[in-house]
């Protein structure tokens, strides 16, 4: 399934009145933002959903893309924004149903969430990293291409980003231990 | 090796980034510093962790559904439109003024660039006539008018493009031209001559320009409608247009074309995929092979269409891309007929030589077997 054009190339056939090129866009990152938004909310369904809406949305705000090499990054800060509009929306919803607050998932809690949540507070510059190594799978070299740095440095963001997940990481987990503990 | 010199490294040796020597230093400071070593696995387990968030699969019509989404936002009411248009013109209208103030300067600069730019590569001609009402004439294949449309509202986007994109002095001047369009279209001076639907049959497309410091000139394009696949369509987005320039040596070649001037060669048969996948969005995708080549054309038509008369360029809507998704198995070609094409050389006047697919010659199979040099 995978497409020779880069996203450059896809980006800049979609400016140049050839939306189909956004159909590689969608099919190369479809699953790697799921998996992130799946990690934020904990629930496939809302996920997809938020994932769906940040691919349009990012459809007509192509002029705005900056890097196009970046676009996944880009990408999921869209869908960051989102996913906190919906989840507002159905916060709303909830209230006007006569609930007192929406409730947070059981899975809310869960370890996944916690990490989805660690990488979208990193700074943009180490979530940028983790997201396109982890999340889109490329390598270090390429991340280096893309982003237009030595791989030193890509290294070097790398495990900056690792040393902010754990430090968000190890409290919550510890504060967990707690309150398992009779 | 010191810890803190072993710790930096740490992310570079996961990765298999270091070379031999320093994998090496590194390892022997890892076999003994237990420190390190759950620095590493820490690490790793987190990567692991990471790894693993990163395995959901979207459902199979998730792509379909954002294409869908797409679609849909773009077919929005016109009423917003309405509105963003109001507010475009006044803003139209001060950009306007600022550029009819102060940028003699850069249309002189901007036309004395399309002056060197006609001497070396072809001939373009503008003309300039101030106007303040639209009437555009439909013309079908004949040149019959077949509808007039007065239009009250100019079109907010014009894109000019050049037929060598790689070329970028050719795209600056490119550029050049549509900022003058632009502000010429935002002063209200210009005027359509001819735009013509469906757009693969606009033989010409005339603007009408009046540049800030008086210079008159004319501009044909030839030029095609984006997304545009009906009549009602066509009217709503009338604004929403993309302009192509048409090669001179393929005005000339339709020229010749067009008084049968053609030698017949031989005939071809092509074997004609199609492709039912997009008839969700009311159009086909018809896709030839070469039996000679295995090359493959596509070419997007809405459904029911007549391609002499309704048809969409094969370009229209970014068939290389469809070819790319068939190649990636995101399309299917699910019919297939050999049709049979008749083929023609012509020669131009600097000497070179061309081939087109024409209709079928009167006593066809006579010339084909027998005069195949003969001239139409």
């Amino acid at each position: 399934m995978s497409s020779s054009l880069t996203d450059r190339e896809c980006v800049e056939r979609c400016l140049d009145g050839r939306p189909e090129a956004y159909r590689h866009l969608v099919s190369r990152y479809q699953g790697p933002l799921l998996s992130y938004l799946v990690g934020r909310l904990g629930d496939p369904h809302q996920a997809e959903e938020a994932a769906q809406e940040a691919f349009v949305r990012a459809y007509f705000a192509l002029r705005k893309l900056k890097k196009p090499d970046s676009f996944f990054a880009w990408l999921a800060g869209i869908a960051g924004r989102v996913m906190q509009e919906q989840y507002r929306a159905r916060r709303r919803q909830a209230k006007l149903a006569g609930r007192v607050a929406a409730h947070r998932s059981a899975i809310g809690e869960a370890e996944e969430v916690e990490l989805g949540k660690s990488v979208a507070a990193l700074p943009d510059v180490y979530r940028e990293v983790i997201l396109m190594r982890y999340y889109a799978g490329l390598s270090c070299a390429e991340l280096a291409g893309r982003l237009g740095v030595p791989i030193g440095t890509v290294t070097k963001r790398l495990s900056r980003a690792y040393a902010l997940l754990r430090k968000s990481l190890l409290p919550r987990e510890t504060r967990s231990e707690h309150k398992v503990q009779p | 090796m010191k810890c803190e010199e072993c710790r930096e490294r740490l992310v570079a040796h996961i990765e298999g980034l270091l070379d031999g020597a320093a994998a090496d230093q590194l390892g022997d400071h890892l076999r003994d510093c237990p420190p390190c070593q759950a620095e590493l696995a820490e690490l790793m387990q987190l990567r692991s962790r990471l790894r693993g968030a990163a395995r959901h699969q979207p459902a199979a019509s998730f792509q379909a559904d954002v294409i869908n989404g797409i679609m849909r936002k773009q077919a929005r009411p016109i009423r917003r439109i309405t509105t963003l248009a109001r507010r475009r013109r006044v803003a139209a209208a001060i950009i306007a003024a600022a550029l009819l103030g102060a940028s003699a300067w850069a249309a002189h600069l901007a036309y004395g660039t399309y002056k060197q730019y006609l001497q070396k590569r072809r001939t373009r001609t503008y003309r300039v006539e101030p106007a303040t009402t639209q009437v555009v004439k439909i013309r079908n294949s004949k040149g019959e008018v077949v509808r007039k449309i007065e239009v009250t509202h100019p079109p907010s986007t014009v894109l000019v493009h050049d037929s060598h994109p790689d070329d970028k002095a050719r795209q600056a001047r490119a550029r050049m031209e549509e900022a003058v369009l632009k502000a010429a279209i935002a002063g209200r001076t210009y005027k359509f001559i001819e735009p013509v639907f469906p757009p693969n049959e606009a033989r010409q497309f005339a603007y009408e320009l009046t540049s800030p410091n008086g210079v008159t000139l004319r501009r044909h394009f030839y030029f095609r409608l984006e997304g545009i696949a009906s009549w009602d369509q066509y009217l709503k987005r009338f604004k929403k247009f993309h302009v192509e320039e048409m090669p001179r040596r393929q005005k000339e070649i339709a020229r010749l074309v067009s008084q049968k001037r053609g030698r017949f060669l031989r005939t071809r048969n092509i074997v004609v995929h199609f492709c039912t996948d997009l008839a969700a969005d009311g159009k086909k995708l018809e896709v030839r092979q070469d039996t000679r080549n295995g090359r493959l054309i596509a070419r997007i038509r809405p459904l029911g269409s007549n391609p002499h008369q309704e048809g969409f360029t094969s370009h229209e809507m970014g068939w290389q891309d469809h070819l790319q998704a068939i190649e990636d198995g995101l399309l299917k070609l699910t019919q297939k007929q050999v049709r049979t094409f008749y083929i023609y050389e012509v020669t131009l006047r600097d000497g070179s030589t061309h081939h087109y697919a024409g209709d079928a010659p009167a006593h066809a199979e006579e010339r084909n077997r027998g005069s195949a040099d003969r001239v139409d």
